[in-house]
């Protein structure tokens, strides 16, 4: 329950409204801000357009059909690494809750990997799979892998004892016990793990398309800001945080009513 | 299945020999040329480019100290412009629910926002120097810390909250003594995460425009052939990210001898 | 029945009530639960009644079980004499002084102990001692009491989570002790401990009860326990939550459970809760 403590709202409209009237409050403290930084030439006007300036590129952008192919190229990336990584992590990590040999032979890598933040991997990514679409495939696997595969780990680690005793007693076949008892249990941390995996592989997608790729939004904003287009930058920027929201609030979704719909609490925040 | 009382020293022992032998498997491997050397350099060559690194340089005789030292600098300064100003901000914001429903929103965007993708506009309003990167930084940073700090304080235990309220406490001792210390184990996980963060993003920014630093090392060794450099490079950002975030819980122990160790 | 009030000179110096004549100050000692009601609008705006009308009287130093099932609103009732919960009519008078808030005099132990992880056994004692404006030499000289009262000399410095579930409720059981309270409200106090450790706790609770003679307000679920302790045990039933019978108990403590007097009576509070 959040309770509340210290000042206390007086004012008693419906929680939907009261929330809505909030985020438009928001919205226009930003704007304001943002009108008043341009204003005061916080920086030349070139390098930080106003709101309006971005809007504009954002409706050309989109009519042009530039911003529709940038986010098809780079959402396709992410769900097939996404897809690579979650599939690898959570078999190992089954397989090392499970078998303590695996544990002890896998933990040491997935040890180091952690310690090594995903984009330091660029160079040697691109050392070993050239500067086409393999290297950000295996970038935004691995930023994927790591997440996913602590989480199952410790998932099926702390399975109850007794629950897989119970399904025993049941004469549950062993492949049944697998998906049926296993994968279920251990699903709570599976689902925390796949959506930080998500949300660390989309902060990643970007930083590697910026750095090597020749498609997508991540290069969409680097090229933008060689020509100049601070407005597109802008835009990109705005419009990358707005798509990581949405495709978060859909895993949740996703999650929530496929792999989680017997548990309570599972639309709870990662962070 | 049935093995899992194996604890304590064969755990330790049995991590010791899976390293030895990974690093065996790698080194032979490499030998007979399974491996391609010059994609994946034995460990014992790295060893002796670890060795080169400290004691010559690269690129331009830049030693491993030297990188470690400009790389760790702008961490510190922009994890610690961060701390400064998100942990007040998000107290502020988790103990005023009309301030949580302003911000709240705000926060969330700021915290989906991918920190990289505002390395382009920093360069252009900050230049490619030392500011850039160290604002960068500060920004992704910021943003966890302040999610961290905010939902600390305001998810604090209500039973704490009742039981300073039994016993007659004003509101003031109430945030000082009660609510502060309730959500300094949080405050502390929401830094230990924005750490890990500002390595992540000093990464890839010093891979633009800059020839000191980790970021530039491995990148610039790669553009010379150099996968041993790089290699070698990336394990120095784990190890001084690992050794950072070490620094910190030794930080949280020492500030909170009541918290339960093993968290 | 009714203990007399033992602490009359000694306890509550500052009650608003004491421009009373001394007769009538003596006569509103203890809890007054006036015309009580609670209802609340859940989730679809429906009026739901948590409460009706509760009426009760609680001697000062008397020894009071709340029991019923789960959504009977003991818990509720409890809270709404602690000052948590404002009821929907209806006053509650704890010595005369009208419950507006929580604190002033009323201590609290709860199910969960709620000590301050962040302070030792002796740390959450001074917490609610310096509440009180007490010098420090004043402090440490109750404070040491109240942990030998408790039993648990030695365990000062240690962190709650240095302590079993029993020690850390013994604290807790201290704490609220220590701001000299009028009145002693438990929530289900022993609802997270086992077995032995909640007998053990039992028996200290009425050895400091016989000591202090504060009145206590017990909320529980077990029927044993109600018996053992209460001086009166207050049965509540759902729907909407209401007294529906007060059994007085005249049996001397301690209350062993091979007496027949006792199963009879634990029979009887079983039957009441239907």
């Amino acid at each position: 329950m959040a309770q509340t403590i210290g000042i206390n709202m007086s004012i008693r409209f419906p929680p939907f409204v009261q929330r809505l009237f909030f985020l438009a409050a928001a919205a226009a403290l930003i704007l304001a801000l943002w009108s008043a930084m341009v204003a005061i030439r916080f920086v030349p006007e070139n390098l930080l357009p106003g709101p309006a300036a971005v809007m504009q590129a954002g409706w050309q952008e989109a009519v042009s059909g530039r911003l529709l192919v940038s986010t098809e190229i780079s959402m396709l990336r992410l769900c097939s690494g996404f897809a690579i990584g979650a599939a690898i992590g959570v078999v190992l990590g089954i397989l090392m809750g499970l078998a303590p040999v695996v544990r002890m032979a896998l933990a040491p890598i997935v040890e180091l990997l952690r310690t090594i933040p995903p984009l330091a991997w660029i160079p040697l990514a691109i050392i070993w799979f050239g500067i086409g679409e393999a290297s950000k495939l295996f970038l935004i696997a691995l930023t994927a892998f790591i997440p996913i595969v602590i989480a199952t780990d410790r998932g099926v680690k702390q399975i109850d004892p007794v629950l897989m005793r119970a399904a025993r007693s049941l004469d549950v076949p062993s492949h049944r016990m697998m998906t049926g008892v296993v994968l279920k249990a251990a699903m709570p941390d599976i689902a925390t793990g796949l959506r930080l995996g998500w949300t660390l592989s989309f902060a990643i997608l970007v930083g590697a398309e910026m750095i090597a790729a020749d498609a997508g939004i991540g290069h969409m904003l680097m090229r933008a800001m060689n020509v100049g287009r601070f407005d597109i930058v802008i835009l990109g920027i705005l419009f990358l945080g707005v798509l990581s929201i949405a495709t978060d609030a859909i895993l949740t979704f996703l999650i929530a009513r496929f792999l989680l719909h017997w548990h309570m609490g599972s639309d709870k925040e990662v962070q | 299945m049935a093995m899992r009382s194996s604890k304590g020293l064969s755990i330790a022992s049995g991590s010791v020999i899976a390293v030895a032998a990974w690093l065996l498997l790698w080194e032979t491997a490499s030998r007979l040329e399974l491996l391609d050397p010059f994609l994946a350099p034995p460990p014992s060559v790295l060893f002796t480019t670890a060795w080169e690194l400290v004691t010559e340089g690269f690129p331009d005789g830049i030693t491993m100290q030297g990188h470690v030292v400009a790389t760790l600098g702008r961490v510190l300064i922009g994890f610690g412009v961060a701390a400064a100003l998100a942990i007040p901000l998000g107290i502020a914001v988790g103990y005023m629910p009309t301030l949580e429903l302003l911000f709240g929103s705000i926060i969330t965007f700021g915290r989906s926002i991918a920190a990289i993708s505002v390395l382009p506009l920093f360069v252009a309003w900050f230049g490619i120097g030392e500011m850039s990167k160290i604002l960068l930084i500060a920004f992704a940073a910021f943003w966890i810390i302040i999610t961290y700090t905010a939902s600390s304080v305001k998810f604090v235990d209500p039973m704490l909250l009742r039981a300073a309220r039994s016993m007659d406490a004003g509101e003031g001792t109430i945030f000082r003594s009660v609510v502060l210390p309730a959500a300094l184990p949080r405050i502390f996980t929401g830094l230990k995460v924005g750490l890990s963060v500002a390595f992540l993003v000093i990464a890839a920014a010093e891979m633009v425009a800059t020839v000191k630093g980790l970021g530039a090392l491995i990148q610039e060794a790669r553009t010379s052939f150099r996968t041993d450099i790089t290699m070698v490079g990336m394990l120095a950002i784990g190890v001084i990210g690992y050794l950072t975030s070490k620094l910190l819980d030794v930080l949280a122990g020492r500030l909170m001898p009541w918290h339960r160790p093993s968290e | 029945m009714a203990a007399t009030p033992r602490s009359a000179q000694s306890a509550g110096a500052a009650t608003p009530a004491q421009n009373a004549p001394a007769e009538l100050q003596l006569q509103m000692r203890g809890i007054v639960i006036e015309n009580v009601t609670k209802s609340y609008l859940d989730a679809r705006n429906i009026t739901v009644q948590a409460l009706s009308t509760i009426d009760l009287e609680i001697a000062s130093g008397e020894f009071v079980c709340l029991i019923g099932k789960s959504g009977c609103g003991k818990t509720t009732l409890l809270n709404i004499i602690a000052g948590f919960v404002t009821p929907s009519t209806g006053r509650v008078l704890v010595d005369g002084e009208r419950v507006t808030r929580p604190g002033q005099g009323k201590g609290m132990v709860f199910q969960q102990f709620a000590l301050f992880p962040w302070l030792t056994a002796i740390g959450n004692i001074d917490f609610a001692l310096k509440q009180r404006n007490l010098d420090k030499a004043t402090r440490q000289t109750l404070a040491a009491e109240l942990i030998g009262l408790i039993g648990l000399k030695g365990f000062e410095e240690k962190y709650p989570y240095q302590l079993s579930g029993g020690m850390q409720q013994r604290v807790a059981i201290a704490r609220a002790l220590a701001i000299d309270p009028k009145v002693l409200l438990m929530d289900e106090p022993l609802g997270a401990l086992d077995e032995l450790t909640r007998d053990t706790l039992q028996a200290e609770i009425l050895r400091i009860w016989a000591a202090h003679r504060k009145t206590i307000v017990f909320v529980t679920h077990s029927v044993t326990e109600a018996v053992r302790l209460a001086d009166r045990i207050v049965v509540m039933s759902a729907g909407p939550g209401r007294i529906s019978q007060i059994i007085p108990i005249s049996i001397p403590r301690p209350r062993l459970r091979t007496n027949a007097e006792v199963v009879a009576l634990e029979e009887m509070v079983q039957a009441a809760l239907g």
